[in-house]
């Protein structure tokens, strides 16, 4: 995109020449047309003389201009990018000019600040490093702990959040540091429990208290423990919350029970029934009734099997109720094979060799005993050195199967296993037990694809799928600010914060084509936010769209969004939905942001929201900041600023490479005396006036 | 006189035997095994007790003890209400709403004819 606005100073060199010129052109004027009607070959060799003078005037002009004002206009932008943003930039001037060596000298000083900036980033990391081991140690504590934690300051926006919240609430598009804890669990018996830790007159609050609440999506349960965060400044005090998810276990209590009272209530009927055929049977033998008593054997008969079928769901629920109360967790056998490979004796269990990449769901601290208990018994008992041990799914279930060259164990032998207490476990669980609380048991048999090996099975219920394990967030996830008490902006006062203070989202969508009111959709939308001056990698938005039509292929050819991908996506009121939701209050930021947020604006009817956040479009910023030169295409400006570009027209890599791009001219804004909303805002609007006029001509 | 005993329970098998053992105890029995054929049957029939599950296959049992009591002439009729709920409120519930007695199954179905004789004496 190109888009060009005269410096200053060009227009302060033009408008001399132009009124010298304008100045002479009148004197030629009044020379050449006298009002005798005469000319005087006198007065004609001046206008000659005139003419040539005003020729020459703009010739000086445009030198002028070429070698000393573009020249000088273009330095004066590029130190500004070389002070505030990229101090590698390379001047964008020409090769003649009159500067001298000023723009070599620039260019040096950019070296030399690089130079210094690597000496002072070098002085304050050393000076950092312990401050950021415990940081770093904080971090991972966070990271690794199974609960999720939050802490909030005492307004109830967010300071931090650890990866397991992040996943518990997952489904929370608000979710995300600076944003209120209401936006992402229901707010009433949230502060409910807050107010309870709230010290009242004469009372003290409790230290903590506990809820379950569900997520403001609705989504899921959890239990939250709220404890407050009591310093001795009441402006940094705040609460912490621990999160769990019981909305399995809440959804599998309610079932059961459902399903006890059921199977219980299930009971009466044949119970009735077969009281009554029972007396009935009696009577009607007694009194020789041979076709009652035909009747009442059968509806026992019948009665019967209906109790069985029952007694057999009963059982199943029982059976699940026993398992359930044992935490069992997701458990990777090849992992835990290892773990065994590295706590056992070696001599006292066979050579192991594992083909084990599945997941299992088990007590995983009793079954690695339970299986190590079982080798070491085939070692001890039957001399087996070495076997293979592989795990492989098959619906519900994962078979375990250790296999061996020589005879099965026999089943007596193996139950008197099985009988046998684990050791370290007070000899008080044996290892039966273990495997009834998997649902399971273990038998041995041939292994009828190889002559001469046996094998011992030992089902065990398989794990819901893990997906891929791709991890998008970076090892350093910004999910932590405990600097949002600091003068944060409330509501109102937006206008007239610093550029530097307020919270973004930077987005972008891609689309069918370039015309909504003509029936164009959103296909993607992608952002991200910034939280006090930083990009949060780890608070992204990326949603497909089904644009209930065909993309065109042009459109395909430019994102990559083919109909296929978008077939099973949720339709685009949906993720305009979730998109508003996930933007909050922030202030809107694209490029060419107005193009993006038309296709927003069109879906504020049927989506039931509205998009009347204040917006930021870095491509204006640009052109306001830039005005030296045309380039202000995403590319351009990224390689002027020092901003790498990543994801070219997918929605969220181009809102990564925005945000970035943002970033670096929110730096360079003051230059132009532009530090708050309103003020960019207003400047904006000017580019915007300016450019239509542009149009105009 | 012999009286008259109206049965209503969707489980057929129930029915069959509770109808055996009520006929062998020398009373007249009629089984349905719904709401709608209860309230076809009751005006020929004529029952001087009712016995019903509180659940039916087409409506609540409850309705129907509603409705039966409702119909001129029947606003006195006993009715023995069984159900497979065991909750106390189910029982309070019968009673509220018009049942006489109520028994939780499974029962003894010798109770459950020596409840109907006595409920039968009373209302004569």
């Amino acid at each position: 995109m190109r888009a060009y606005r005269l410096p200053r100073l060009r227009k302060k060199l033009w408008t001399v020449v132009g009124a010298t010129a304008l100045g002479q052109g009148v004197v030629l004027a009044g020379l050449r047309f006298n009002p005798f009607g005469t000319v005087s070959p006198t007065l004609e060799s001046l206008a000659v003389a005139w003419l040539i003078s005003i020729t020459g005037v703009l010739l000086v002009g445009l030198i002028i201009d070429r070698r000393l004002a573009r020249p000088l206009v273009a330095t004066a932008r590029g130190a500004d990018i070389l002070a505030s943003s990229n101090p590698q930039h390379h001047l964008e001037i020409t090769a003649r000019h009159w500067l001298d060596r000023l723009p070599d000298t620039l260019e040096q000083l950019g070296a030399a600040l690089v130079r210094t900036q690597q000496a002072f980033d070098e002085a304050a990391q050393a000076a950092a490093t312990k401050v950021e081991a415990r940081r770093t140690r904080l971090e991972t504590i966070l990271r690794e702990i199974r609960d999720g934690v939050m802490v909030c300051d005492r307004e109830g926006r967010i300071q931090l959040y650890n990866r397991t919240t992040r996943d518990l609430l997952a489904s929370e598009p608000a979710l995300g540091l600076g944003r209120n804890i209401s936006e992402v669990l229901n707010e009433g018996p949230l502060n409910h429990t807050l107010r309870l830790l709230v010290p009242t007159h004469g009372e003290a609050g409790s230290a903590d208290a506990e809820l379950v609440c569900a997520t403001a999506s609705g989504e899921r349960l959890l239990r939250c423990r709220v404890a407050r965060l009591v310093t001795d400044d009441p402006e940094t005090s705040g609460f912490v919350m621990t999160l769990q998810d019981v909305s399995r276990q809440t959804r599998e209590t309610l079932r059961r029970e459902q399903a006890l009272r059921d199977a219980v209530e299930s009971l009466r009927n044949p119970l009735t029934s077969l009281n009554a055929a029972s007396e009935s049977l009696r009577l009607a033998q007694q009194e020789g009734l041979h076709n009652e008593t035909a009747r009442f054997v059968h509806i026992i008969a019948e009665e019967n099997e209906k109790l069985t079928q029952r007694f057999t769901t009963l059982s199943d629920e029982t059976a699940s109720m026993v398992t359930d109360n044992w935490r069992l967790e997701d458990v990777h056998l090849g992992s835990l094979i290892e773990g065994i490979k590295v706590s056992a004796d070696a001599e006292a269990i066979p050579r192991l060799q594992c083909r084990a990449d599945v997941w299992l769901s088990a007590e995983p601290y009793l079954l690695s005993r339970v299986i190590e208990a079982l080798l070491e018994r085939l070692r001890a008992e039957l001399g087996v050195t070495a076997l293979a041990l592989s795990g492989r799914e098959e619906g519900s279930l994962v078979y375990v199967d250790l296999n061996w060259s020589g005879d099965v164990i026999a089943a007596d032998q193996l139950d008197h296993w099985l009988d046998g207490g684990l050791e370290d476990v007070g000899g008080t669980v044996s290892l039966r037990e273990v495997l009834q609380r998997h649902d399971t048991t273990a038998w041995s048999q041939p292994d009828l694809s190889k002559e001469g090996r046996a094998m011992l099975r030992l089902p065990l219920p398989g794990a819901p799928k893990k997906a891929t394990a791709v991890d998008d967030v970076p090892a350093r996830p910004e999910f932590y600010d405990f600097a949002i008490d600091d003068a944060e902006p409330h509501l109102g006062d937006t206008a007239d914060a610093p550029l530097e203070t307020l919270d973004y989202v930077v987005f972008d969508c891609e689309t069918t084509g370039l015309e909504p009111s003509r029936g164009d959709e959103i296909v993607s939308i992608g952002a991200v936010r910034i939280h006090r001056g930083r990009v949060m990698h780890g608070e992204t938005f990326e949603l497909l769209a089904n644009p209930g039509r065909p993309i065109p292929a042009l459109a395909s050819s430019i994102h990559g969004i083919h109909d296929d991908d978008v077939a099973e996506a949720p339709p685009v009121e949906e993720v305009v939905r979730r998109f508003h939701a996930f933007a909050g209050n922030a202030v809107l930021v694209g490029f060419n942001t107005a193009f993006d947020l038309r296709f927003l604006k069109l879906k504020q009817r049927s989506t039931g929201v509205e998009f009347s956040n204040p917006t930021l479009d870095a491509l204006l910023l640009s052109i306001l900041l830039h005005d030296h030169t045309g380039e202000h295409t995403m590319e351009s400006i990224a390689e002027r600023l020092g901003v790498g570009v990543g994801g070219r027209h997918t929605a969220l890599g181009d809102s990564l490479t925005t945000a970035e791009i943002f970033m670096r001219l929110i730096d360079l804004l003051p230059g132009e005396s532009i530090r708050t909303l309103s003020e960019a805002i207003t400047a904006q609007e000017r580019m915007i006036e300016f450019r239509r006029q542009q149009r105009a001509f | 006189m012999i009286k008259n005993i109206l049965i209503v329970d969707s489980e057929a098998n129930i029915a069959a035997s509770l109808s055996f053992l009520l006929e062998h105890a020398g009373f007249s029995v009629h089984s349905a095994c719904g709401y709608e054929e209860a309230m076809a049957s009751v005006n020929h029939f004529c029952p001087d007790l009712v016995l019903m599950d509180a659940v039916l296959s087409d409506r609540s049992g409850y309705d129907l003890c509603q409705s039966l009591l409702a119909l001129p002439g029947f606003a006195n009729l006993p009715v023995l209400m069984l159900t497979t709920r065991g909750l106390e409120v189910e029982r309070e519930k019968a009673l509220s709403l018009g049942a006489v007695d109520f028994i939780v199954k499974p029962f003894n179905p010798a109770a459950v004819l020596g409840r109907v004789q006595e409920l039968v004496s009373e209302a004569a």
